[in-house]
């Protein structure tokens, strides 16, 4: 497979992936399968990123999934505390019930 | 005349009264009240002995230095095309006249304070505050600069109302003084406005200053007439005169020997003083002259008709002072600057007397001043009634008495100069202020020592003690004897008598007249005829005052029923003029200064800011409906504008 | 000896202020000691710089200074350190050391909660409102500005009445309203002057385009750059002043607040808005100030009725003096907007003069506040019989006030009001009538307090203590003194003044001004 050949198929995966993690933070109410979902959608990026990078034969994509993967992981470190919190606290892990800051 | 000389004659001159006000203020109610007297009444004497030396240096000087004017300090500099103002002084002949009228029945009415104000505990308050109206005045007599001269303007403003309202406890008393002071910060805004025409056009305001360039300014221009006019206003403020009149009877509620001395000796007359002054400019601008005389003539007899109908003892020789300076203003309103000055000094004795005598009565009385109530004290106070007298027939205008030489000698000038008929006009209307004057005059003394006594209050009377009795014989003496030596001198030599004496001493100040007529000359033939005519005038006037008064013969009541029921109404009421201007000038400030309070503040001056307020806290209202707190509505705002960003993207980037 | 002066004076109270914060709490002896010491000693090095000015020559230059400082700060972007003193910004100086000093003096030991905290803010408000008078730097004058409200924000937060916390918010979002304006001027004139500077020098005389600005698209033509830049501007000014109708912050917080915050608040930091007026609205914008001239002379003159009719009608004795403050303010304001000598120097005048009336009656209303526990007109009656000390002060600054001729505010409002008439005849009448209104509420207040039979609820009231007697002292000496010798802050502030009005009418060639030798002026004898 040549670079240029597969690039649309690449964006068109990520695209995918992406949409499906979009609907699923939408769609879904327990905050660790939203967390997969976000996870996935990031990784669509991740795709773009490194695509990209081939594509136009720079490094700087990979650097920036590099990144992405790392911020993913302080994220996933701080979002899974605080689930683990609020089970802690006896709550029901539904997101559309953790609305306190509205109020 | 040395500068040196006069730098210190003049600072000494007003050092005087100022040390005495300011040893009464900070030390006076730790010291013993003889204490407190001396400084007071020591400090003024002192002014006075200056005051002599100072006149005798201009009688001395050549007829060609009569003035001179000395700089003791740098007031302000702004630089080019900026304000320059120095504190300049200024003696000549017309401020030697004002400082010995000042310095000289100040003192007297000083004295006389002391037996006055004998039981009075505010008494180093009292004398502070005498004191330092004396250096006021003398800083706007002598003041060489217009700014100068305002700040002695409004410095004597200030005495006037701190004494008006010396007895602060008296409600009436404090209304009236903030009155007063009111009504002549009118004035002064209009000269200032004045001072910033002067200094717009010549750029300078030093006073010699101005009148050197006198010349610059377009004879009846409209610029030399606006900025007579507005001293005219400042004048009139000062000098009690329509419109700005109302202030002045009711500051009869300062103590007496304050009304003697600010309200009828020297205050009140600086606006005459100011005109006169300011002659090089008036004789430029006729037409402020004509509305300076009409002006003058026309209060001088609604003063003479109020002043017949009131009850007040204090306030009927406050009317009439007020008519008395209305003539003053009038005469120098037709140029007749040297009589006027004339009339002023002896009014100032006269007036002083007039005022004195009534504070004798006052006291003997315990403080009633209603008229009605009094009668029959001639056999009680008896040197009080002849001291009296005498300022009565002065004020009258009977012959051989101060009042008669300067009041016929003006009136005599009026007939003679002036275009067409206004001089027959304004003679007849002085004839009227001079039968008006004999009425008055009269009536206030039958009414007072004549008849029988009205109240018990009368029987306990006693004559004056001789504290208060010395100063008020010394001016009956003036007022009488001065008269009586100037007439008997001009019956006898046949001489001029104020173009004699007066005229020739203040000739040098107003030779610098570029028009207008310079002295009184009581040698034509019109002028003694007019002056005999007003003579009988104010004869007829004294005469039918008496006849009515005393023996009832036509009974005043009767006459009372004959006259326009309007017409008395009117002179009881003062012409309604305090009504008039509480309903046009008064309540609307304050109705709008209500209303700006009320209304605009909160609602246009505050609503637009809580407008503002308001507008943010809506916005953040709307923007926080969409705040819900479910993830999944900012997930989907989030994915929304996403959408949105991309689909620019392309429609741009395809463009 | 090359001393940096300014910075001196910047650095006094600032280091006392740090000094401070080592002194133990308890030791409240030390601390009024300390603030007071640093006050005096910031005084002193002001009256000796004002005094050995005269003898001072003014640098070359459009703007000349006697004192000038200039460092490196941040090059990369054009702004420097740089710290000038003249004749305008000279007696404003001296006031603030002055007005810092007072109210340092009237703080009461026992009486101030967290004594340490308030002399500390006050220490360090002194340090910016010199810096916001001796920067030259439009960036610098920037920090100082908004780093006032730092220390102001804390002092007026924690200290004063119960409705403190709405006066103050209001304040703070009112002025920082305002001074973001200003920040985007000054950006705008960096950017446009194309000289990479924030320093007054290179910005002087109008840099920016003076073709108005066209919204696209409705073609309807508006305000040049430079008259937005002025603008501006004029917002933080305005509201500082303040001027109407930017004022309804003024009197809820005057209200609030305690004396001696009132002293320096209302004696200086709202003269600081006419100040930048002039050092800066005047030079930079010399088209712009010429445009809207008439524009804010009227608002001024607004502002002097305004203040005067709501003086008349309140009865609160505190919103009475604030609303005469709003009154006298808009004086100083004409004058500047004149653009002539006499009103600019006016201004400046007054902005020294009415410092010293304002905090003499703020002290007296405190006074009688205290004493008697009533803020209520209506209420009192007759204190002259009780508090003859009080009465006696309290009439030398009501006459001050009301612009009694031979008082030192006669001096400026004299000059001013000339200014006015050069200009707009109509607007110096107009403020006749202020000067009339002005003597009308002066006295009602005055005589609403003193005169009258004394009321019952007086009764045994005390007069005066000796501490707020040494303080009265100066400032109603200093009244009389100014009226009878105003000539020292004419003399000081001519040169200057003449510099900018020259700017301001556009004129940018350095005018050689030296100080002239004292010249008698006698009248032709």
């Amino acid at each position: 497979m040549n670079a240029t050949n597969d690039f649309p198929f690449l964006l068109g995966l990520a695209a995918f992936l992406f949409s499906i993690g979009a609907l699923g933070v939408l769609i879904r109410r327990n905050p660790i399968v939203v967390f997969m979902c976000i996870e996935l959608m990031l990784n669509a990026v991740n795709i773009v990123f490194v695509s990209y990078g081939r594509y136009l034969n720079s490094e700087e994509g990979q650097v920036f999934a590099f990144m992405v993967i790392v911020v993913a992981a302080a994220e996933v470190v701080v979002g899974l505390a605080l689930i683990t919190q609020v089970f802690r606290l006896g709550r029901e892990l539904d997101v559309d019930d953790l609305d306190e800051m509205s109020k | 005349m040395n500068t040196t000389t006069v730098a210190v004659c003049g600072s000494l001159l007003m050092l005087f009264p100022l040390a005495g006000a300011l040893v009464n203020a900070l030390a006076g109610p730790r010291l013993p009240r003889n204490a407190v007297n001396l400084v007071g009444t020591v400090s003024i004497f002192a002014a006075f002995v200056v005051a002599c030396v100072m006149l005798t240096l201009v009688v001395g000087a050549p007829a060609s230095a009569k003035a001179a004017t000395v700089s003791l300090w740098q007031w302000i500099n702004l630089g080019h095309g900026g304000l320059s103002v120095g504190v300049d002084l200024t003696l000549d002949p017309l401020s030697a006249v004002m400082i010995m009228v000042i310095t000289g029945v100040g003192f007297l009415i000083h004295v006389y304070s002391v037996g006055y104000m004998a039981e009075d505990r505010g008494i180093a308050r009292f004398f502070s505050y005498m004191n330092f109206f004396i250096f006021s005045m003398l800083v706007l007599v002598l003041a060489a600069d217009l700014v100068i001269l305002i700040i002695g303007w409004a410095l004597v403003a200030l005495s006037s109302y701190l004494l008006i309202g010396f007895w602060y406890e008296r409600p009436s008393a404090v209304i009236a003084a903030r009155k007063a002071f009111i009504t002549q910060v009118i004035g002064d805004v209009a000269l200032v406005i004045a001072a910033f025409l002067i200094v717009l056009k010549v750029g300078t305001l030093s006073i010699p200053g101005i009148f050197a360039s006198a010349g610059s300014f377009p004879s009846s221009g409209l610029l030399v007439t606006g900025i007579c006019s507005l001293l005219a206003i400042g004048a009139f403020a000062k000098s009690a005169q329509f419109p700005l009149h109302t202030w002045l009877p009711d500051a009869m509620e300062g103590p007496t020997p304050v009304s003697a001395l600010i309200h009828a000796a020297t205050m009140v007359t600086a606006g005459v003083y100011l005109i006169a002054r300011f002659h090089p400019l008036f004789d430029r601008a006729p037409v402020a002259q004509g509305m300076v005389a009409c002006v003058g003539i026309g209060t001088a007899v609604m003063a003479g008709i109020i002043a017949l109908s009131q009850v007040d003892i204090k306030r009927v020789i406050a009317y009439s002072t007020m008519s008395q300076i209305g003539l003053m203003i009038f005469a120098v309103g037709i140029g007749a600057y040297s009589a006027a000055m004339y009339h002023l000094a002896a009014h100032a004795v006269f007036k002083a007397l007039l005022f004195m005598a009534a504070g004798n009565v006052i006291h003997a009385l315990h403080d009633e001043q209603d008229i009605r109530l009094m009668g029959g004290l001639a056999a009680r106070m008896r040197r009080t009634e002849v001291c009296f007298l005498s300022g009565t027939f002065a004020l009258a205008g009977i012959p051989f008495f101060a009042g008669f030489f300067s009041k016929e000698g003006l009136l005599g000038f009026g007939l003679t100069n002036g275009p067409g008929a206004v001089p027959w006009i304004l003679y007849i209307v002085g004839l009227v202020i001079n039968v008006l004057t004999g009425l008055y005059a009269f009536r206030l003394w039958a009414t007072v020592f004549r008849g029988e006594a009205q109240t018990a209050r009368v029987y306990a009377a006693h004559e004056a003690p001789p504290m208060m009795l010395g100063p008020v014989t010394i001016l009956a003496v003036l007022s009488a004897g001065l008269g009586i030596v100037l007439g008997i001198w001009a019956l006898f030599l046949h001489a001029n008598v104020l173009g004699g004496v007066f005229t020739s001493f203040l000739a040098p100040v107003f030779t610098t007249a570029t028009s207008g007529p310079i002295a009184v000359d009581l040698g034509t033939w019109p002028a003694v005829l007019a002056g005999t005519i007003g003579t009988l005038a104010s004869l007829a006037g004294a005469g039918f005052a008496a006849r009515m008064w005393l023996q009832r013969r036509p009974d005043p009541s009767a006459v009372l029923e004959r006259l326009p029921r309007a017409l008395p109404q009117l002179s009881y009421n003062k012409f309604y003029f305090d009504e008039i201007y509480d309903a046009l000038l008064v309540r609307p400030t304050i109705a709008l200064a209500r209303t700006t309070r009320k209304v605009i503040e909160p609602r246009a001056m505050d609503g637009w800011v809580r407008a503002i307020a308001d507008a943010c806290s809506e916005l953040g209202g709307w923007a926080r409906d969409y705040q819900t707190g479910l993830i999944r509505d900012y997930a989907s705002y989030m994915i929304l504008a996403a959408g949105i960003f991309v689909v620019a993207t392309i429609v741009l980037v395809s463009r | 000896m090359n001393v940096p002066w300014l910075t001196v004076v910047l650095a006094v109270p600032l280091g006392a202020s740090l000094l401070l914060q080592v002194v133990p709490r308890s030791a409240t002896g030390a601390i009024k000691a300390l603030t007071v010491g640093a006050t005096l000693l910031t005084a002193v090095i002001v009256a000796v710089l004002v005094a050995a000015m005269s003898g001072t020559h003014l640098s070359p230059g459009p703007l000349g200074f006697h004192y000038e400082e200039q460092h490196s700060w941040i090059p990369a972007i054009g702004a420097s350190y740089h710290l000038g003193l003249d004749g305008i910004s000279a007696w404003i100086l001296a006031l603030n050391a002055a007005v810092f000093l007072l109210g340092a003096v009237l703080i009461s030991r026992r009486g101030t909660d967290r004594l340490k905290l308030f002399c500390g803010l006050l220490l360090l408000t002194e340090t910016m409102t010199a810096g916001v008078l001796l920067s030259l730097d439009l960036l610098l004058f920037y920090l100082f500005w908004e780093g006032m409200l730092i220390p102001l924000y804390f002092i007026l937060a924690n200290y004063g009445n119960e409705n403190r916390g709405r006066a103050t918010v209001k304040f703070m979002i009112y002025t920082v309203a305002g001074s973001l304006l200003m920040l985007v001027s000054i950006i705008a004139l960096q950017y446009a002057s194309g000289r990479g500077s924030f320093d007054i020098t290179a910005l002087l005389g109008g840099q920016m385009s003076r073709t108005p600005v066209v919204i696209p698209w409705v073609n309807i033509s508006t305000f040049s750059p430079e008259q937005w830049a002025f603008l501006g501007f004029a917002a933080a000014f305005a509201i500082k002043i303040p001027m109407v109708p930017f004022h309804t912050w003024l009197p809820d917080l005057y209200v609030s607040a305690p004396v001696p915050v009132l002293v320096f608040f209302a004696g200086l930091v709202s003269k600081l808005g006419a100040y930048g007026f002039i050092r800066f609205g005047l030079t930079l914008f010399p088209d712009a100030v010429n445009t809207f001239k008439w524009l804010f002379a009227a608002l001024a003159v607004l502002s002097i009725i305004y203040g005067a009719l709501m003086a008349l009608s309140e009865t609160d004795l505190k919103r009475i003096v604030a609303y005469s403050s709003i009154s006298h303010l808009g004086f100083i304001a004409l004058g500047i907007f004149t653009l002539t000598t006499n009103g600019v120097n006016g201004a400046v005048i007054q902005i020294v003069n009415h410092g010293i009336i304002i905090t003499a009656l703020f002290i007296i209303v405190g006074v009688v506040e205290q004493r008697t526990g009533t803020r209520d007109i209506r209420e009192l009656a007759g204190l002259e019989k009780r508090m003859p000390w009080l009465y006696a002060f309290f009439l030398v600054a009501t006459l001050a006030g009301l612009g009694m001729p031979g008082m030192n505010s006669f001096v400026g409002e004299f000059s001013i009001m000339l200014g006015a008439f050069q200009l707009y005849p109509v607007y110096a009448v107009l403020a006749g009538v202020g000067v009339v209104l002005a003597c009308w509420y002066m006295l009602r207040l005055h005589q609403g307090l003193m005169h009258d039979p004394p009321q019952p609820r007086t009764e045994g009231v005390r007069d005066i203590s000796v501490r707020q007697g040494l303080v009265l002292l100066p400032l109603t000496a200093l009244m009389v003194l100014l009226g009878v010798f105003p000539r020292p802050i004419g003399d000081v502030a001519r040169p200057s003044v003449q510099q900018s009005v020259a700017v301001a009418n556009g004129s940018l060639v350095a005018t050689a001004v030296t100080i002239p030798a004292v010249t008698s002026q006698a009248g032709a004898p």
